[in-house]
């Protein structure tokens, strides 16, 4: 049993990843309805523009992340308020279908831009894991545990607490409506696509010293973030923040139990249970539709 | 004052407006009334600027309002509620007239992020506004309810509270009584009547319910196929010979005349 614990904790360090993937996407979808698929591409050129402000310009690394946060944010605000919005007229499908062409062409300039080999960036915390309650755990998975749950707890705060939060809030609902309210819709979608890349880049930041960081990077964890967000509601930040604690633990349980290859399938096998249970997902509100 | 002069608006070869004038003093509920398809909401879609006429212009005290864009139409004063009711489902009713309160000096995204002082004093004028519009329409009891809870009845009366909460010069009602129980007209053109003076706007409503049109108004339009064919008093249009002809189809208008207004000639 207590194997099993451990195997938990273990996995509650991926988990936050996840979570921050998974709020990136969902912050976007809840105000444009758009689900990008580009956001893992621009995350990595997040991470691998942290990566240049180390090495080439020298910067201490929490310098370089706070910049790194900062190009985050104009790319994404630039994402939306010059691509997207020539197309916000269009059928979501089409705006989908751009992300995607969008994904391919990043990770392309990527490539040409930073060279496609492995590059590394160091783990905000490094150490050896110490012993909490009789539970070995790393000091950057502590890290990035609190990071996930302080930022997650302050996104909620903001969405249910404050005027920012209920216009977009308002917007997620009736976009057409609320502008109609004299809201200024086209600075809250793009601040959300702004603020959505700031918080998948961090899941990029974080799992770069994991994974070896190279323009497909996020390929791999982008499938993990999507189950996340399903699993959490496709809506819900707190949803977005506890799938991807669940997607995280499980799939460190099933490499434990079962198989590392076995781990996509089986978090699949998951996910079809947890929709056939609750179509909405875990923290979803039934969808209403306006035809 | 609102001001439209020779509206003209047609989708393909259908003619939703013709050649409308139409004048709206300030204090006062005016109304505009037609059958199905006599093209009254088209009229709030071009005074909300959800549709481009193709001719004519909507003045709006110094205002050219074909000037403006729809999202800041309410800056100048003119908020409206929807036929078909456009509540946010997902938001509470309390948080549903909040938004209303949105655009009413409006502090930065940051002071309201920090929550400083500026931002705290705009929350409480807002909520203020949000409960006394509550109480006027004696929803307060609904306030914690999630909006796609409650019967349409009762969504169309918030819709109207949110467009109130915007602090509205001119307040645009788009058949406030549809899906009400006919019980509640009286009270409902009770509410309509005292909004002049209680929230110091001028009220354009729109209805086919003549029974509540003629409570509620002192000043009525009466449209079919998108032109003007009678204004004046209720009484006055009432028994306009136009009038009954276009509701009832050409009759014996003497024959009608009880009837019509009995039946509330729903269009």
């Amino acid at each position: 049993m207590h194997n099993f614990f451990q195997f938990v904790i273990g996995g509650l360090g991926f988990g936050g990843i996840y979570a921050f993937a998974a709020l990136g996407l969902v912050l976007i979808f809840k105000t444009s309805g758009v689900v990008n698929f580009a956001f893992g591409a621009m995350a990595t050129v997040v991470t691998l523009t942290l990566w240049s402000l180390l090495n080439h310009a020298g910067l201490p690394f929490a310098a370089a992340w706070v910049l790194a946060m900062v190009i985050a944010m104009l790319i994404g605000g630039f994402t939306n308020g010059v691509l997207m919005r020539r197309i916000e007229r269009s059928a979501v499908l089409v705006q989908i279908v751009l992300t995607l062409g969008l994904l391919i062409l990043i990770e392309g300039l990527a490539g040409v831009l930073w060279g496609y080999g492995p590059k590394s960036i160091p783990q905000p915390l490094s150490g050896n894991p110490v012993n909490v309650a009789s539970f070995l755990i790393t000091p950057n998975d502590l890290f990035i545990i609190g990071l996930t749950v302080g930022v997650g707890l302050l996104l909620f705060v903001v969405f249910e607490w404050t005027r920012v939060g209920l216009a977009m809030r308002a917007i997620a609902a009736d976009r057409e409506v609320a502008s109609l309210m004299g809201i200024r819709t086209n600075l809250y979608v793009t601040g959300s696509w702004a603020l959505g890349t700031a918080l998948s880049g961090i899941a990029a930041i974080l799992v770069a010293p994991s994974l070896g960081l190279e323009p497909t990077m996020m390929d791999q964890v982008a499938v993990f973030a999507f189950a996340a967000a399903i699993v959490g509601g496709f809506g819900s930040l707190i949803g977005a923040v506890v799938g991807g604690f669940l997607i995280g633990v499980a799939s460190n349980l099933i490499a434990a139990y079962v198989s590392t290859n076995l781990q996509l399938t089986l978090i699949f096998a998951v996910i079809v249970a947890v929709l056939y249970v609750r179509p909405d997902g875990l923290f979803g509100r039934q969808a209403v539709s306006r035809q | 004052m609102l001001g439209l002069r020779g509206v003209s608006l047609s989708f393909g070869g259908v003619k939703a407006i013709d050649n409308l004038d139409l004048d709206l003093s300030d204090g006062i509920v005016g109304a505009l009334i037609g059958a199905n398809g006599a093209g009254k909401t088209s009229v709030l879609n071009v005074i909300n600027r959800f549709y481009e006429p193709q001719s004519g212009s909507v003045q709006y005290d110094d205002v050219d309002i074909l000037r403006l864009r729809s999202h800041q139409v309410i800056k100048h004063g003119i908020s409206r509620s929807f036929q078909n009711v456009a509540l946010f489902n997902q938001l509470t009713v309390f948080d549903n007239l909040l938004v209303g309160a949105d655009h009413i000096s409006r502090p930065g995204l940051l002071t309201n992020l920090f929550r400083l002082p500026k931002a705290r004093r705009h929350g409480r004028e807002a909520r203020k506004r949000a409960e006394r519009v509550l109480e006027f329409l004696d929803i307060s009891h609904l306030r914690a309810r999630r909006a796609s809870e409650l019967p349409f009845g009762e969504r169309k009366l918030v819709d109207m509270g949110r467009a109130l909460t915007t602090d509205p010069k001119l307040l645009l009602l788009d058949e406030p009584a549809a899906g009400m129980p006919e019980a509640r007209h009286e009270s409902l053109a009770k509410l309509i009547r005292q909004i002049p003076d209680e929230w110091e706007a001028s009220v354009l409503l729109i209805d086919h319910s003549m029974a509540l049109v003629l409570s509620a108004a002192s000043h009525v339009v009466a449209m079919d196929f998108g032109a003007k064919i009678a204004e004046g008093s209720p009484d006055e249009v009432r028994s306009d010979p136009r009038v009954i002809d276009a509701y009832l189809g050409p009759q014996d208008a003497a024959q009608q005349d009880g009837a019509q207004a009995e039946a509330g000639l729903e269009g």
